[in-house]
């Protein structure tokens, strides 16, 4: 069991859930607020996808992740930044050719879907490695373009987090980290529950997290009503915990969660167990990040 | 334990092989020679791809695989017949556009995915249940091109042999089982080790194993030198097996294999274990399927 445990609160993320929660951070400000809303009920990191203000939907503007991190430093607080570098992997084949993406596809190069990586230099960014259905779509993260993206990461100083869905994407990451693209201990995060990954239940994160290398940092969560029951099982079986909007819209059946309720509810979970919520100074030290001047 | 087991021959497969083993099946001839030799060694199935006999790369010509399943038939042998429908999913992204199939893509859509299995009807079809990175190909197979495939291959009377190898793919064949798209009882394969999907080990395989519905049949297996462990844990965990020169070229470490003493080793394996092998009439009958005329 991790008595020391780190929260991350994944705030926003990309579905198309703007109109199915009456309160889905949007706005740079509601991002960057929704951050610092978790920060103060626990959470040592905050993950963080843009939207495009307009339409609500999922974006990749290097200007909307440069508003959130400035509107966080501004704001003098102590979190530890991770962005996701999940935008741009999405395809699905095209009508008349297959081959071809559908105009709908978001598949980007690999140097592009780093560029806010490299701008804005997070402390954590996330890399998806992984090719699977994700929902109705693929999910597109080859081989070969999860090197480019690794190596730039590595490259620019940033500590990636290596998102997992399934038992063939552990191994996919591990081979990333023998081939010496991530440096410093390899930071996973065990993603289940998203159809068509892995599902989220005990045996699933059991058979991921034994599948990890040995001096692995990793944290694990489940979507939806599984979100809770894997903030349990992940500090069970040694590892940190993620809640947030982007996984999960109820604090309960029939009422809307909050990034703050849910990081509050993670607490009082972990802190039952008998483990102890990580400052994010103390995170720091855990992930091998550096620390930051006071 | 699973007491009666049945085995599978996976006798060429579509991968870059041909240079890496001096008698990988290639013409239809040698193909269908290769499953009657499986055969005579103890296979109940012989799992089927063609290949371009010009470049003995996979293919997924229906003259090929008609010539195939013909001179089984001529052959008058009972095997179980299995053939792929796993071709025509290989993606890789272009280098000037990454959305558009680059070099090594062969992507075409569900119905042409079924060509051979239309117009052949085997007794048995894979369906490949998710997309993955395959070593450095892209595999897609959507979850709406799965339906229309899983739909298709219900109303020509095929068994699907549902492919996974990932636990989410398993949990989408069994989201096509739940839809009424498979017919009962749902069969299984449980294919590890393959770059980049779960790996061969007793930990993931008993993990699939627990997420099958109740009723299911299944084989699994692993690629290279972890075939004949898994020959024994998918057994133990009463599952039926698969061996071949698709998932593995050795027999010992420096000695190539043919699949006629793959399919031997297996045997030896099952029955040291104190387990049987099924005949093809006996695979047909725990497989639910009726015997074509």
């Amino acid at each position: 069991m991790n008595r020391d445990v780190i929260i991350t609160c994944a705030v926003t993320g990309g579905a198309d859930t703007v109109g199915k929660h009456p309160a889905i951070p949007v706005t740079p400000a509601e991002i960057a607020a929704a951050a610092i809303e978790a920060a103060r009920a626990g959470a040592a990191v905050a993950h963080i996808h843009v939207r495009d203000p307009e339409t609500g939907l999922t974006s990749r503007d290097p200007a909307l992740f440069r508003e959130v991190v400035a509107r966080l430093r501004d704001a003098g607080t102590d979190l530890i930044v991770n962005l996701t570098t999940g935008g741009g992997a999405r395809w699905l084949p095209g009508e008349d050719d297959p081959a071809v993406g559908h105009p709908s596809s978001a598949l980007a190069p690999p140097e592009e879907r780093v560029v806010h990586i490299e701008e804005l230099l997070p402390e954590i960014c996330s890399l998806d490695c992984a090719t699977f259905n994700f929902g109705d779509q693929v999910f597109m993260n080859t081989p070969a373009h999860l090197r480019v993206m690794a190596r730039r990461i590595r490259d620019c100083g940033v500590k990636p987090e290596l998102e997992v869905f399934d038992a063939g994407h552990v191994r996919l990451a591990r081979q990333l980290v023998d081939e010496g693209l991530v440096a410093g201990r390899p930071l996973f995060q065990i993603c289940l529950g998203i159809p068509w990954g892995a599902p989220a239940d005990t045996r699933s994160m059991a058979t991921l997290c034994d599948l990890l290398p040995e001096d692995a940092i990793w944290a694990g969560f489940g979507i939806s009503r599984m979100e809770m029951p894997m903030v349990a099982q992940a500090v069970l079986l040694g590892g940190n915990v993620r809640v947030g909007l982007e996984d999960n819209l109820y604090l309960e059946r029939g009422v809307f969660a909050s990034n703050g309720a849910l990081v509050e509810r993670a607490v009082e979970i972990v802190e039952r167990m008998g483990a102890r919520v990580l400052a994010p100074a103390e995170a720091r030290a855990v992930l091998g990040l550096a620390p930051r001047a006071a | 334990m699973n007491h009666e087991v049945i085995v599978t021959c996976a006798v060429t497969g579509a991968g870059d092989t041909v240079g890496r083993h001096p008698a990988i099946p290639v013409t239809p001839a040698e193909i269908a020679e290769a499953a009657i030799e499986a055969a005579k060694a103890g296979a109940t199935v012989a799992h089927i791809h063609v290949r371009d006999p010009e470049t003995g790369k996979g293919a997924r010509d229906v003259a090929l695989y008609r010539e195939v399943v013909e001179r089984l038939r001529e052959a008058g042998s009972d095997v179980i017949v299995n053939l792929t429908a796993g071709m025509g999913g290989d993606w890789v992204p272009g280098e000037d556009d990454v959305r558009a199939g680059g070099p090594g893509t062969d992507m075409v859509g569900p119905e042409e995915r079924l060509a051979h299995v239309i117009e052949l009807r085997p007794e048995i079809c894979s369906l490949d249940c998710g997309s993955l990175n395959f070593d450095e190909t892209v595999y897609i197979s959507t979850p709406a091109y799965l339906r229309e495939m899983a739909r298709r291959i219900q109303e020509l009377g095929v068994k699907p042999e549902l492919e996974v190898f990932e636990l989410g793919h398993l949990r989408f064949a069994n989201q096509l089982v739940a839809e009424g798209l498979i017919d009962a009882p749902p069969l299984y394969q449980i294919c590890l080790g393959i770059p980049w999907g779960a790996p061969a080990e007793t930990r993931t395989m008993m993990a699939m194993r627990d997420m099958l519905p109740e009723g299911a049949i299944w084989a699994g297996f692993g690629i290279s030198r972890m075939q004949m462990p898994m020959v024994a844990q998918a057994v133990l965990l009463d599952g039926n097996v698969r061996v071949g020169l698709e998932d593995n070229l050795y027999l010992d470490r420096g000695v190539f294999a043919s699949n006629g003493d793959l399919v031997a080793r297996a045997v030896e394996i099952i029955s040291r274990m104190g387990a049987r092998v099924l005949s093809p009439d006996e695979g047909r009958e725990k497989l639910g399927l009726a015997k074509r005329a």
